[in-house]
């Protein structure tokens, strides 16, 4: 198969970047978006240029790095996909395909198609964890857990924190992201103790890092490679105004006090 | 208080404020497309149901409530909108195209226009700015003749179909808003969406084919023979014979 991939190249943060075209051909149905790019740069680095700029790591779907906008579409056109799992097949033959980094100022581009995602590992440092003492494994089962729970919060804990929902909101909103993670421990019994203080926390996290607000226009879902299901952000803001209502109060001065006691 | 003024201040405390005084002006609306549509039963019905309202003790409270809310509504409709433009400075080559961009923000601006129409609207049939003689006009019994008001107002084509393209507006913001409410109030399941989905259409079609009928039913003259005993210049062209 052919292709034209119309490829975003940006020499650094602060240059300004523009699409370029790169023509290849003898690409097989069933190679992989990752590879063709891979095929690229090979003739770019015989060519002695300067190869694209791309993220990648398991290639198998599941570490969430691999994140491109395919013509427009966060991980291309196949629904529930990673772009490492994005085969040739999905495009016809001669197709022009414009890749593309993920658009949000929060996420803003450090070279050709990577972004800096750091703002999503700062909404995690505020609170998107237990803290629990190391040590030896517990027992398993020895906190009781429902099928129905646990599988609710498997579904939740599936997001690979890709950026494609931010990527693919009209608004640039993180909220199925935050919506995943707040989720994914509210609902279990490890997950009580710091259960207020992770959405207020998580949430101002987010509102700080400048992402935009959900308009409910429900695009994050579609884009997801994880089809993590629009109905955590509903359970989001339960979480949040439940906290905010009845939890402990706002700002980052109150859960120093939290953490000291 | 402080309490509250913080979640004011959070993205999700901002959108549950513009959830909660939407559900107000949505049950506003409701009641007034319910009101409204007394009109069919007569001039005098719609007479009594507007004279009820207006000697109401309730009514300077209400219309001030009314005022508020949509005042926050505005308000914080405005600055969420801003603030979601502003987090993506830069937007796709392979963007969407103009009408997919103007869908998006469709919220804004159906809700804009619904703003000026909702002054046009006060200043034009409550407070009877432009009136003639008609608008002050007061049945046999003494209530404020609204429906000579309306009859008179609507045979303008240009008055009945601004009224229309507003009510489609309505439309279309409550068509993404009921279902969005649930969203944002935290109420929502995936085995619900359907229901939600319907109740929207549902209430959708309701108020939009309820206010639109009352001017379309008098551009087309259906409303005609009630009024026919009305002996108002105004009301006695070919039409209304
Ligand atoms: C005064 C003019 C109005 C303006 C400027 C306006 C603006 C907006 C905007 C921008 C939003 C979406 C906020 C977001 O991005 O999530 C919104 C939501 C909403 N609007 Fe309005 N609106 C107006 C009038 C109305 C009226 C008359 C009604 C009811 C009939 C209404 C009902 C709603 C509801 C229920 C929502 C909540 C949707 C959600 O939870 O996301 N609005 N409005
Ligand atoms: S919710 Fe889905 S799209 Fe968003 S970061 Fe997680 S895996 Fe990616
Ligand atoms: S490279 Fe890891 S998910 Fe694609």
């Amino acid at each position: 198969m052919k292709f034209i991939l119309s490829v975003w190249r940006q020499p650094s943060a602060t240059a300004t970047g523009r699409l370029v075209d790169y023509p290849i051909d003898g690409i097989g149905a069933d190679d992989s978006f990752l590879e063709v790019i891979d095929a690229i740069n090979e003739n770019l680095m015989a060519q002695q240029q300067e190869p694209i700029a791309y993220e990648m790591d398991c290639r198998e779907g599941i570490c969430g790095s691999c994140s491109l906008m395919i013509n427009g579409s966060a991980h291309g056109p196949q629904r529930a996909t990673t772009t490492c799992q994005l085969y040739m097949r999905e495009f016809s033959d001669g197709e022009t395909i414009t890749v593309e980094p993920w658009r949000a100022d929060a996420l803003p581009v450090i070279k050709d198609l990577i972004v800096d995602r750091s703002a999503m590992d700062r909404i995690m440092q505020s609170a998107g964890y237990i803290s629990v003492h190391t040590g030896e494994a517990p027992d398993a089962n020895e906190i009781l857990v429902s099928k129905h729970r646990a599988d609710r919060a498997f579904e939740a804990a599936s997001c690979i924190g890709c950026g494609a929902c931010i990527a693919a909101c009209p608004n640039a909103s993180a909220m199925l992201f935050v919506a995943a993670k707040v989720v994914q421990l509210a609902l279990l019994p490890q997950g009580q103790p710091e259960r207020c203080h992770r959405v207020i926390s998580m949430v101002e996290a987010m509102d700080r890092e400048g992402f935009g607000n959900c308009s409910n226009h429900y695009e994050c879902a579609e884009a997801c490679p994880k089809s993590i299901p629009l109905s955590v952000i509903a359970h989001l803001n339960r979480e949040f105004l439940q906290a905010g209502l009845f939890g402990r109060e706002f700002s980052a001065a109150a859960h120093r006090v939290v953490h000291e006691e | 208080m402080n309490r509250l003024l913080n979640l004011l201040n959070t993205s999700i405390g901002r959108k549950l404020v513009v959830a909660i005084s939407g559900i107000f002006l949505l049950l506003f609306v409701i009641g007034h497309a319910l009101g409204n549509l007394t009109i069919y039963i007569g001039p005098s019905a719609l007479n009594s149901y507007a004279h009820w309202l207006q000697q109401s003790p309730m009514l300077w409270l209400v219309r001030l409530g009314m005022l508020a809310i949509v005042t926050l509504h505005l308000w914080l409709g405005i600055k969420v909108s801003l603030e979601n433009r502003s987090a993506r400075r830069i937007a796709y080559q392979a963007g969407s195209s103009l009408w997919q961009r103007l869908f998006e923000q469709r919220m804004l601006i159906s809700g804009l226009i619904i703003f000026i129409f909702i002054v046009a609207h006060v200043a034009h049939l409550t407070l009877g700015a432009a009136a003639d003689a008609t608008f002050y006009r007061v049945d046999e019994r003494g209530f404020v003749d609204v429906y000579a008001r309306l009859v008179t107002a609507f045979q303008t084509p240009t008055i009945a179909w601004s009224y229309i393209t507003a009510m489609l507006l309505v439309g279309i913001h409550l068509k993404h808003s009921v279902r969005a409410l649930f969203q944002t109030m935290g109420f929502f399941h995936d085995n619900y969406f359907s229901l939600f989905e319907g109740l929207s259409w549902l209430i959708v079609l309701f108020v939009v084919i309820g206010l639109c009928s009352i001017p379309l039913a008098i551009q087309f003259g259906w409303l005609n023979h009630a009024v026919a005993g009305l002996s108002i210049p105004s009301l006695t062209g070919p039409r209304f014979a």
